[in-house]
């Protein structure tokens, strides 16, 4: 621990920290603490009276105890209507005893008389400098006050803020005591008066100077202005005003050519400030131009300062700031002269600012994003503001490849960005690519939107970025046709290999091919959240027309990984290799539970491929093959409905041309099942030798109460066969057998199985047949020994009146209704 | 160019490797550096005034200041403003009253402008505002005035007391 105390400071540095302390505080406190400072204060003699703000007891304090001698700087300032605030300043203090004074500032006074009173009485001072801030009266009332001054005083230093010296009458006075002028703007010829008149004139700073028209044009006419200026100039403008060595513009509106003669006219300036925002992009950006105009016309600069603005809107060419940053990076200017120069592309604006180093001017515009290139390194830097900011909207701007990559590199390692808007920039594949190896392993960014920017990658990398921050809220993900391709689905491929959020993937409608199937495949390798994969195509309106060529080789990768249990693949070019392939996965497979396969190129072998897996697979509920170009799709699907989904109770395949193959197929699916109750069958080309082996599984089902083999080719086989079966079998409630095949032969095998004693019929369909009297009388035989049949339909046949007696006879002692012809 | 080092010495003989441009804000340095040709790479510039917790605080200090433009030279018409000291700089100076006037001290010996300045500034700011019995209490200031100095002084100032 230090054992220094405030009064062991040596005298000087107490009076450095008095220099930070007001008049009234010093007498009224510093003074009255302990002797010592009561010694310091007394001999203070650096007071800085700033009057404005006093009140008249204060000022009669102050003009008490502190001597006019020990003040050496005053502000006098006539604000909140103190019209008479000077001459009540001058009522307490003997202005002729403030010959230390070294500065004099006038603020906000409005009368130029007031500042008369004033300056009439220290022109004894030797060498001071006069401020006036905010006068707001007749500008050549206050020089007229002001010039007489400068001519009989010793004034070494005039700053005129907001005031102009244009168009003025008043001819600048000639004197030799004047260093430093600070005025706001002032003409080209009147500058010239200025720098002719002024011969000890070391620094002169202004906002703006005017060119007057004459040397716009290079009329030969002058102004009145122009002619002052010639008939005072005391030197040709080509000889130059040595004495100057300082000049400063705030607010340079000059042309680049107007700058360099009025620039020419100053040949020994060791110092150039000059901010300048640009109407047009010309060569005062550039550094070559400089370093030559430096060394041709101003030979002793070392300190040269700038700040140069432009709006890129106004701009139609390519702006890039390495280009523009390039020639400072040069000899010249950062060993001979040691001016380092950065340039600044501001997004939000957008504009660029060019500008040395340490900044001469510090703006507002820190507050925004930038892109930064410095010439000493060359080096790009994104800098954004305020450091801590989560979320950055940069839509809407001119951002290209190159600006994304600055701010990819920005957001590397940042630890608070959680948004970032690039959407609607100019961003293209190059820039997204940046973007996505730069941000991909920041967790903290869950946004970055890049809608609307020229890059195809533009998508997939938002998206990935989104799955690999583990963020998303919602499980499912639509990327529905987004125009992902190849290239693209390597950056979702990437960031789903570790996801653990995302369940359902849409990525149908777009246009992956094999090796974005392979970058899938690689990732869900070893995902274990992904259980939804829909890479379908459903905008295929006619053969011509191309869906997904691939090799489902990759596909059938996925589907190994354990976790996939729908898979969608609908409307591609799926064929029979295919099918294969998707046989052989399946095989070993016992997730997947849904795969649609519609609208693919399966023909029959791949059907068979696929009926195959059937012997091992248990868990594949659904097998989605509609518009296929096979015949056989409908019953591999219904197959695998009956095998593997215990909740499917209806099995409908109506007029898809079931042949016989098919039924046994079907059939020996239906072996085991216990939960199908409706079987129907309607309109296929189910033959005698299917219906003897579904009728030999019904023998052993009792589940089935609905069985529909209507319109099929059922013929005198097929009936005595299914009459055995259903004679046999324990429970079938409901037959349909329209056919137009039964005839009385056939009828009689039927009959035979409603005679039988476990036969627990309700409603017999036998419609739209052959069946004549014969067959009626065998029916009406039966049936008065059946106590369970409700309903008989025999409409359409060939029943006679004996038949239909033979009928009425037998329903008698039955409840059956009976249609006949 | 950048990334030049000297070596400056502290009263403690620690030595601190300081970048050229970092160090030259110190006009002393800077002057000892021009003036002596105290330029080679083995050169060690003593600070005899200066120990080593300050030397450390002082480049610290300018090590983050080295880009700020050079404090104008002419400053007659400064504002008597003591609000204007950055955030670093405040959080910088959270020191102890003893480390902040020796950091005073260093930065009139070593002559650095912008140090010495926003020092006192703090100083002035731990003054501003108090009575002269807060600002004995602040700064473990002793009343020595005898009482009949303090009833004089109280005569002389009636009219603060009067406000």
């Amino acid at each position: 621990m230090s054992k220094s105390v405030l009064l062991n400071l040596p005298a000087e540095l107490l009076y450095q920290i008095f220099d930070h302390l007001e008049a009234r505080f010093i007498i009224c406190s510093v003074r009255r603490v302990c002797s010592q400072f009561y010694v310091l204060a007394s001999a203070y003699n650096r007071f800085e009276l700033e009057c404005g703000s006093m009140s008249e007891s204060d000022l009669k304090l102050v003009s008490r105890f502190v001597q006019p001698e020990n003040v050496v700087s005053l502000k006098l300032s006539t604000a909140d209507n103190r019209d008479q605030y000077i001459q009540l300043f001058l009522s307490y203090f003997n202005i002729c005893r403030f010959t230390r004074l070294h500065s004099i500032t006038f603020c906000n006074v409005r009368r130029a008389a007031e500042i008369n009173r004033f300056l009439e009485h220290v022109t004894s001072i030797t060498s001071f400098s006069l401020t006036i801030v905010g006068y707001e009266g007749e500008r050549d009332r206050i020089l007229e006050s002001i010039f007489p001054l400068v001519i009989n005083s010793k004034l070494r230093k005039l700053s005129l803020h907001n005031l102009n010296y244009t168009n003025s009458t008043l001819p600048w006075p000639i004197q030799s005591t004047l260093e430093q002028l600070t005025i706001q703007d002032c003409t080209y010829d009147q500058y010239c008066v200025i720098l002719s008149n002024s011969f000890q004139l070391k620094s002169f700073t202004m906002r703006n100077c005017i060119m007057n028209t004459i040397h716009k044009t290079g009329s030969s006419s002058l102004t009145t202005a122009s002619h002052l200026a010639k008939r005072q100039r005391t030197s040709p403008t080509t000889a130059g005003y040595h004495q100057l060595i300082s000049l400063a513009i705030g607010n340079c509106e000059l042309p680049i050519k107007d700058l360099e003669l009025l620039l020419s006219m100053t040949p020994s300036l060791v110092y150039l400030k000059l901010v300048s925002p640009r109407e047009v992009f010309d060569s005062i950006f550039n550094g070559s131009y400089w370093k030559q105009y430096i060394q041709n016309t101003l030979p002793l600069l070392n300190k040269f300062e700038f700040l140069l603005t432009f709006d890129i809107m106004k701009y139609d060419g390519h702006m890039d700031i390495e280009s523009l940053i390039l020639p400072f990076h040069d000899s010249f200017w950062l060993s001979e002269k040691r001016w380092f120069v950065a340039c600044d592309y501001i997004i939000n604006r957008p504009r660029i600012n060019l500008y040395t180093t340490p900044v001469c001017v510090r703006s507002e515009e820190n507050k925004h994003a930038t892109l930064q290139i410095s010439s000493t390194d060359g080096i790009v830097h994104a800098i954004f503001y305020p450091i801590t900011l989560t979320q950055l909207d940069l839509s809407r701007n001119q951002i290209t490849d190159i600006g994304a990559q600055h701010i990819a590199n920005a957001f590397r390692t940042h630890t608070n960005l959680e948004t970032l808007d690039l959407s609607h920039n100019r961003i293209g594949n190059d820039g997204a690519q940046y973007l996505f190896d730069a941000l991909k392993e920041n967790k903290i960014i869950t946004n970055l939107e890049l809608e609307g920017n020229i890059g195809s990658y533009c998508t997939a990398v938002s998206t990935a970025i989104l799955i690999k921050s583990n963020k998303q809220t919602h499980a499912k993900m639509n990327l529905k046709a987004t125009k992902i391709g190849n290239d693209e689905t390597r950056f979702l491929a990437d960031a789903l290999e570790n996801n653990k959020t995302i369940t359902e993937l849409n990525l149908s409608n777009n246009e992956i091919g094999d090796i974005g199937a392979q970058y899938l495949a690689h990732a869900l390798r070893d995902n274990k959240t992904l259980t939804s994969l829909i890479f379908g195509c459903d905008y295929r309106n006619n053969e011509e027309e191309k869906c997904l060529d691939i090799d489902w080789m990759f596909i059938c990768d996925i589907i190994s990984n354990e976790t996939l249990t729908l898979l969608d693949l609908s409307g591609n070019e799926i064929g029979n290799t295919g099918a294969q392939h998707f046989a052989t996965a399946l095989q070993k497979n016992q997730t997947l539970t849904i795969l649609n396969l519609e609208s693919n190129r399966v023909q029959d072998d791949g059907m068979k491929y696929l009926a195959k897996v059937l012997e091992n697979n248990k868990t594949l509920k659904r097998l989605d093959l509609e518009k296929n170009p096979s015949d056989s799709y409908a019953f591999v699907s219904a197959a695998f409905q009956i095998q593997n989904d215990p909740t499917v109770t209806r099995i409908y395949i109506r007029n898809k041309k079931i042949t016989d193959t098919d039924v046994q197929f079907l059939a020996d699916a239906l072996r085991n099942n216990n939960t199908i109750t409706e079987l129907k069958l309607s309109r296929n080309q189910i033959g005698d030798s299917s219906i003897q082996y579904l009728g030999d599984i019904l023998q052993n089902n009792t589940k089935i109460k609905t069985l529909d083999l209507s319109y099929n080719q059922l013929t005198n086989d097929g009936a005595k066969h299914l009459s055995k079966a259903l004679k046999d079998s324990e429970i079938h409630s409901t037959i349909y057998l329209q056919s137009k095949k039964i005839g009385d032969d056939e009828v009689r095998f039927l009959a035979d199985a409603l005679g039988g004693t476990e036969t627990k019929f309700i409603a017999l369909y036998l419609s739209n047949n052959e069946i004549g009297d014969v067959g009626a009388e065998c029916l009406a035989r039966v049936l008065q020994n059946n106590k369970t049949l409700e309903k008989l339909f025999l409409l359409h046949n060939r029943i006679g009146l004996i038949g239909l007696q033979c009928l009425l006879d037998a329903f008698g002692t039955n409840q059956v209704t009976y249609f006949t012809k | 160019m950048a990334g030049h080092k000297i070596k400056l010495q502290s009263s403690d003989g620690d030595t601190f490797d300081v970048e050229v441009e970092i160090a030259k804000q110190s006009a002393t340095i800077k002057t000892m550096l021009e003036d002596l040709g105290m330029d080679e790479e083995e050169d060690v510039i003593p600070l005899p005034n200066v120990n080593s917790a300050i030397l450390k605080k002082v480049i610290q200090w300018a090590t983050h200041h080295k880009d700020d433009p050079p404090p104008p030279e002419d400053d007659e018409n400064r504002e008597k403003n003591t609000n204007d000291i950055s955030s670093w700089d405040q959080d910088f100076l959270k020191v102890d009253q003893g480390t902040l006037f020796e950091l005073i001290l260093a930065a009139n010996y070593l002559d650095i402008k912008g140090l010495l300045d926003v020092t006192c500034k703090t100083v002035a700011n731990m003054i501003k505002g108090k009575t002269p019995e807060e600002i004995r209490r602040t700064f473990n200031i002793k009343n020595d005035f005898t009482p009949q100095e303090e009833e004089q002084i109280k005569k002389e100032n009636e009219w603060c007391e009067e406000k």
